[in-house]
């Protein structure tokens, strides 16, 4: 399904790509080859070595020279270069597991660019070597500003459309992670565009380069961040391990819990914290046999969490989730109760099978929830209607 | 401090206030450069932004050259003072002595680069606009500016170094050489495009660097945090194992000590080390499919709960399987029970056909279970326990590691690491 809506984009994406690049060709006068050449290879440079996302797609975030066309080139020039470049790109890019994230990625540069680039570049003519008055400035800014907007906004609401998420949700998780990365590269971009006309290739290579660090920087960092969240995973299915009947318990407890949050409106740091204390409340059981008295593992796997710097602020979560009355008001209390309730939940819907499962197992649970907050219990309702 | 060093720390301020006296007389400055670069560089240096390169110029260079370029020595030097101590200097207590000579030397080597740059033909381009756009014009002298400024550079700071660390100048240059006319190069570059950007886009251009600069220190900070948090990960595995079978507490992290002794001695590369490290550290995570009761056992086992035993490189192996961060690990940790005359488990594997790590892993291993207690007897004194080392060197275990191992401990240093409790809070302060 979601590799069948992500084919649609690249097809749709590459029908308008080689439209915009026909309707340049039909004044091929304007063109020249050096240049369309130059917008293309500085595009493969950037974008050649392809940024990984946890989920497995892949960015190229070729935005900095696509914006730097964009100023320097006539417009037929920068598509029709950009457009070369995604092609070659998405080339080298075929060994990767997802050249159609790869194209979808990369077939929009060319888009964005004929649009804006239509709109507001004509009035710059950086190609000249003399000061830019502040006018100027100020329009390169607006443009920045511009594709990067749509460059973002664009990629989040494909992304979005695909995995068959809500729109909002996933812009934010997607500035949250790139923004910064993406507002980097066009600032570099820009830069690119005002040094090259006196500097020339000197200039633009000193520029590519620090694009090029720069994401490597973040590919390091994402790296390390996926090794994290899987480790976290593997640590919780540990104590699962030998208890066949829970397989998977802690990764939807995970997911019940981060809905739950969401209706509740928690912030981020708050999400995050209880995404990890939902993930590993169960860590305590790893070292009983049989199940010992209630709540023992979890003062166990408090103790556990408790000595391991970074996941020590979630061990006081997980030590309450068994607590018979939770503080109503601290927010490790309203976290250690999420927990609490959708790992219930999760216990009580798994012994139903049956279509109307969710709503039965909800009844049985809530029946015994009279200690929880009222809000965490109409969190929990809406969080099953309308699952993560 | 030798009086030497002091009278020589002391002398540079006063030289660079001579030099900025005699300087003002036939330069004027440019307030808005340093202003505006000024508050670049003190960001700069507040941020640390710091290349990870030892022994390399440091980035406010870039920014530095840019002022000399644009205003001229004066400016250069003004702009130079802002970023000469960093607040951070007060919060680790810096002599006032080093303080007051890095105020001298950035102020001297500014100066110098100025003077080198107006003399040889260069003009300050913030004010002379029309000029700076025709890089040919001033491209010359603007590399001469630069070494000048590196040459006085690491004169003043390499003699600096030489008296206090009593190491020959020559011997201080020679060790820096390499990295500082790399980022020395890097940074001309920079400091050149920092002029473009000025002269075509006013002061405003300035942000399309300062924004990618804190995107890449920010990703950098979060990636150092990450990291320490992964560790602390890798370690709460181990913890998990440990809750199971107290007898192994400490065990994981003696075993990839032992083991980086052992890759270090046979003169294994640092990824190959690191590896194994973390091998050693995770190489009894698939003690979590075996029963608490059969770990903590007193009497021999019977050969069911021996075969749950001996599947535990593969569970472990397979827990581990999806972090694809340790995928070069899994190996090794799947093969440290196996002995080099095939009668390991789980494959009973021989000879080659067993991993280098896995063997560094399985002397370590092997050591330290020697030297602790268990739960089916007490430890081996550390003597008898090498006299079973040598029994098995060759045999089933790699004799270079064992030699490895021997040439690298003492009795002292073993009973040191077993009564030593771990601290899992390593990283905090």
């Amino acid at each position: 399904m979601s590799e069948q809506r992500r084919w649609i984009l690249v097809i749709v994406l590459g029908a308008a790509s080689i439209t915009a690049v026909a309707a340049c060709l039909f004044d091929a006068d304007s063109m020249q080859v050096a240049n369309i050449a130059y917008a293309g290879v500085g595009y493969l440079v950037v974008s050649a070595v392809p940024i990984r996302l946890p989920r497995g797609d892949t960015l190229g975030v070729g935005i900095g020279p696509a914006l730097a066309a964009a100023v320097l080139l006539s417009p037929c020039e920068a598509v029709t270069g950009l457009a070369l470049g995604v092609v070659a790109a998405a080339a080298l890019g075929v060994r990767d597991n997802s050249p159609s994230g790869l194209l979808m990625d990369s077939l929009r540069y060319p888009l964005i660019i004929f649009v804006v680039a239509r709109l507001m570049v004509p009035e710059l003519e950086l190609g000249a070597v003399e000061p830019l008055g502040l006018e100027h400035v100020l329009g390169l800014l607006a443009l920045t500003v511009s594709v990067l907007a749509l460059d973002l906004l664009t990629y989040a609401a494909f992304t979005a459309w695909i995995d068959a998420e809500p729109l909002l949700q996933r812009t934010g998780s997607f500035l949250r992670l790139v923004g910064g990365v993406y507002a980097g590269q066009a600032s570099v971009g820009v830069a690119l565009a005002i040094v090259y006309p006196s500097m020339g290739p000197l200039g633009a290579l000193v520029l590519l380069v620090l694009m090029l660090v720069m994401k490597h920087t973040f590919g390091l960092y994402l790296r390390i961040r996926s090794a994290y969240e899987r480790t976290v995973g593997v640590l919780a299915r540990l104590a699962e391990f030998q208890l066949s009947e829970t397989q998977g318990h802690a990764e939807r407890v995970a997911s019940i819990a981060t809905s739950m949050g969401r209706q509740l409106r928690l912030r981020h740091r708050s999400l995050e914290r209880l995404a990890l204390a939902a993930l590993l409340h169960d860590i305590g059981k790893v070292g009983a046999e049989a199940v010992t008295e209630i709540g023992v593992h979890a003062t166990l796997g408090a103790r556990i969490l408790s000595q391991v710097p970074f996941l020590e602020d979630v061990a006081p979560v997980v030590a309450r989730h068994h607590d018979e009355s939770f503080g109503h008001r601290d927010p490790d209390g309203l976290l250690a109760q999420i927990v609490s309730l959708a790992s219930r939940y999760d216990e009580v819907r798994h012994l139903h099978k049956g279509s109307d499962a969710d709503s039965i197992a909800l009844e049985a649970v809530l029946e015994y929830a009279a200690s929880y907050d009222d809000r965490v219990v109409a969190a929990l309702r809406r969080a099953v209607r309308r699952p993560a | 401090m030798s009086r030497a060093t002091r009278v020589y720390l002391a002398s540079i301020p006063v030289v660079a206030v001579a030099a900025l006296y005699f300087t003002a007389r036939t330069h004027s400055i440019d307030w808005r450069v340093v202003l505006f670069l000024g508050a670049l560089t003190f960001l700069a240096e507040w941020a640390a932004f710091s290349i990870p390169i030892e022994g390399s110029v440091s980035l406010s260079f870039a920014i530095v050259y840019a002022a000399v370029l644009l205003g001229g020595p004066l400016s250069g030097a003004a702009v130079a003072l802002f970023g000469a101590v960093p607040p951070q200097d007060f919060k680790t207590r810096k002599p006032p002595l080093v303080m007051a000579f890095n105020l001298g030397q950035v102020a001297c080597s500014a100066l110098a680069s100025g003077a080198v740059f107006i003399l040889s033909g260069g003009v300050a381009l913030a004010a002379n606009p029309a000029s700076a756009v025709q890089l040919d014009a001033w491209l010359l002298p603007a590399v001469l500016a630069a070494l000048a400024y590196a040459t006085t550079n690491m004169l003043l700071v390499g003699e600096g170094i030489s008296l206090v660390a009593h190491v020959p100048l020559a011997e201080v240059w020679r060790t820096s050489f390499r990295s500082y006319t790399v980022s020395l190069i890097a940074l001309t570059l920079l400091g050149i495009v920092l002029v473009q950007l000025v002269v075509v886009a006013g002061y405003l251009g300035l942000l399309l660097l300062v924004v990618p600069f804190s995107v890449a220190r920010q990703t950098f900070q979060v990636y150092v945090q990450l990291s320490d948090a992964y560790r602390g990960t890798i370690r709460s595995l181990i913890a998990v194992i440990e809750a199971k079978d107290p007898y192994t507490r400490g065990h994981s992290e003696r075993v990839a000590i032992y083991a980086r002794d052992i890759a270090e001695e046979i003169g294994l590369p640092d990824a190959e080390i690191q590896r194994i490290e973390y091998a050693a550290l995770l190489h009894d995570i698939g003690k979590v499919g075996v029963a608490v009761t059969t770990l903590l056992k007193k009497e021999t086992l019977s050969a069911q709960e021996f075969g749950e035993i001996r599947l535990h490189p593969l569970t472990g192996s397979r827990v581990l399987a999806e972090i694809d961060f340790l995928s070069d690990v899994v190996p090794i940790i799947e093969a440290h029970h196996e002995r080099l005359d095939g009668t390991g488990y789980p494959y009973g594997l021989a000879g080659k056909a067993v991993p280098l790590g896995a063997q560094v892993l399985a002397v370590a291993d092997t050591f330290d279970a020697m030297t602790s207690d268990r739960s089916y007897r007490p430890a081996l004194t550390f003597d008898d326990a090498v006299d079973e080392l040598r029994r098995e060197s060759g045999v089933s275990i790699s004799e270079r590691c064992v030699d490895a191992l021997l040439s690298r401990i003492d009795a002292s240093r073993v009973e040191g690491l077993s009564s030593a409790g771990f601290d899992w809070g390593g990283h905090h302060e």
